[in-house]
């Protein structure tokens, strides 16, 4: 059998397959440079962007829990300037699509950073993060509130020159907020960043997180994750991108069953760094061994309708 | 490609004082490129728990037989994992990370001054030193009063070594004495303690010494990508993040804001 076809396509954009990193687990992708060619991969999602710099939370920012990992690091940025310099170049060598995740403390923060972007070049997706604190709401997260989420969802699409693809929380009503970002026209919906966890220091007996609570990911929330990818499939017909503990092939192939088109891997790419490169030969594989033509064949196969 | 992910094989593994042990492995080629101040990656374990690699410098590198040594102190569930890897069993290994020491050009003599297992990594910077036919000095202090870590390694080196058990005294004072007597130091190195490197930081600003430290911190990813392991560098008016894992390990001591 030749080649099974991993590529998928979402708003015009085509991905060589469908395996890319989760924002803030690969940086802007000159580390990974470093350890292998990242045109293998189906894109690339950058760190959050913000518009201005931004230093990020002080120590402590990361504590390891079984299979588990608690990050409290405050989506630190140089801010646009800086990526436009030191992080497009570099972006723009690469021949895979580029998903641009942007990050801000106000609506207006994004849409300023949506401006600038706008202009730019090699730029295919904007990955709008909704899941920071919105300092003008005292911290509370953007998609916490439905009419904050109205609001910076609806400036962003109607600014934006690129596809947007709205990341969302977990700590949410995320079916409702799925439902809803596709009511506005949003191309796809990234189900999800980081579960809320913390831990606490038995010997100082304080919270071990300065803000308490800390991102929560790993191989451990993906079956948490799995059902949400599945429950938000049953609701809405844009594209889904899975992010949520995949760890290996077997990972991705669920996720894929369950209705997801793209997938993002991220606290995975920690321990193994060619976690990536692993999935999509596996992935290949398993489609061969099944006898299976193309990716878009098995994509939401697991859902109920399917089943005989 | 400069950083490798490789499989490791285990030479040797034992215990050498109450919660130290020693690992020798054998690697890949481009593994022994590593130069003192840089650290490796090992994943000690093919299961997810514990999650992650653990960084390590080595504490003697051995070109020849492609072995690196690591001294290491168990402290937590990835150490106490360790401490059970035998001969022949296989790990998962990537480096080398992060930056090396510098050691200023026409240098004749340097100090280390270390605690702990803080020492490992400037056992091996001696060993390298002396290839390079640069005197060392070393200044080592330990809680055990039993144990000094490389103590023992650094006498047969040829290193001339100094220390203090006692956690009521610094080790650092006989190196001060040095200085007053004008004996020629080019730089110094440390790791290990706070303590010791705010004075290695003195003596630097004192008598125009370069000097820098090697930082210990909790690592995820190793590459610089997670951003967990950031210490501030700078002045305390002026500062921003740096990775340890990517623009350290080695910061001067001068730069490190506490």
């Amino acid at each position: 059998m030749r080649s099974p076809d991993l590529s998928v396509e979402i708003a015009g954009v085509r991905f060589p397959n469908p395996i890319l990193p989760a924002s803030g687990t690969f940086g802007f992708g000159e580390e990974f440079f470093e350890i292998y060619d990242l045109n293998v991969l189906g894109g690339i999602v950058t760190k959050s962007l913000r518009f201005n710099y931004f230093p990020g939370n002080p120590q402590p920012r990361i504590y390891e829990t079984p299979c588990g990992l608690l990050n409290s690091i405050g989506i630190p940025s140089d801010g646009y300037e800086y990526f436009k310099i030191h992080h497009l170049p570099f972006l723009n060598k690469l021949s895979i699509p580029k998903v641009i995740s942007i990050a801000g403390n106000s609506i207006d923060d994004y849409v300023m950073l949506i401006e600038h972007l706008n202009k730019d070049d090699g730029i295919d997706v904007i990955e709008l993060n909704v899941s920071c604190p919105n300092l003008e709401k005292e911290g509370k997260t953007f998609d916490s509130d439905k009419e904050v989420l109205i609001d910076v969802v609806r400036k962003v699409l109607s600014e934006s020159s690129y596809p947007v693809f709205v990341k969302l929380s977990p700590n949410t009503n995320i079916i409702d907020n799925a439902v809803l970002v596709e009511e506005l026209g949003a191309d796809g919906v990234v189900i999800a960043n980081t579960l809320l966890g913390m831990a606490i220091d038995i010997e100082k007996k304080i919270p071990v997180f300065k803000n308490i609570f800390a991102g929560f990911s790993g191989p451990c929330v993906k079956p948490q994750i799995l059902r949400l990818v599945w429950q938000v499939a049953d609701r809405v017909n844009i594209p889904i991108i899975a992010s949520g503990g995949i760890t290996n092939f077997k990972d991705a192939i669920e996720f894929l069953l369950a209705g997801a088109t793209l997938l993002e891997v991220g606290t995975a790419n920690f321990f193994n760094l060619y976690t990536m490169p692993e999935i999509i030969k596996g992935i290949e594989d398993y489609l061969i061994r099944n006898n299976i033509s193309e990716i878009g064949k098995i994509i939401g196969f697991a859902r109920k309708e399917n089943i005989l | 490609m400069k950083i490798l992910q490789a499989q490791a094989q285990v030479i040797d593994n034992f215990y050498i004082a109450p919660n130290y042990y020693l690992i020798k492995i054998l690697s890949e080629p481009m593994i022994y490129k590593i130069l003192p101040g840089q650290f490796i990656n090992l994943k000690v374990t093919n299961t997810l728990d514990p999650l992650f690699s653990r960084p390590f410098s080595p504490y003697l590198l051995h070109k020849k037989d492609g072995i690196i040594e690591i001294l290491y102190k168990v402290v937590g569930k990835g150490t106490s994992l360790m401490k059970n890897l035998t001969e022949n069993d296989m790990i998962r290994v990537v480096g080398p990370l992060g930056n090396a020491f510098t050691i200023p050009e026409g240098a004749r003599r340097i100090a280390i001054v270390g605690r702990g297992v803080g020492i490992a990594p400037l056992v091996f910077l001696a060993q390298y030193a002396l290839s390079l036919e640069i005197e060392v000095y070393a200044f080592l202090s330990s809680g055990d009063p039993d144990f000094v870590v490389g103590k023992e390694t650094l006498e047969d080196l040829g290193v001339e070594v100094y220390y203090t058990t006692d956690n009521r005294k610094l080790v650092t004072d006989y190196l001060w004495e040095f200085l007053k007597e004008d004996i020629h130091i080019d730089a110094i190195y440390t790791c290990g303690s706070r303590r010791l490197r705010k004075e290695v930081a003195l003596m630097s600003k004192r008598y125009n010494i370069p000097s820098e430290v090697s930082l210990e911190t909790v690592m995820a990813c190793g590459v610089g990508v997670c951003l967990g392991c950031t210490v501030k560098i700078g002045t305390s008016s002026n500062w921003k993040y740096k990775r340890v894992c990517v623009e350290g390990p080695v910061f001067s001591t001068l730069e490190v804001v506490d």
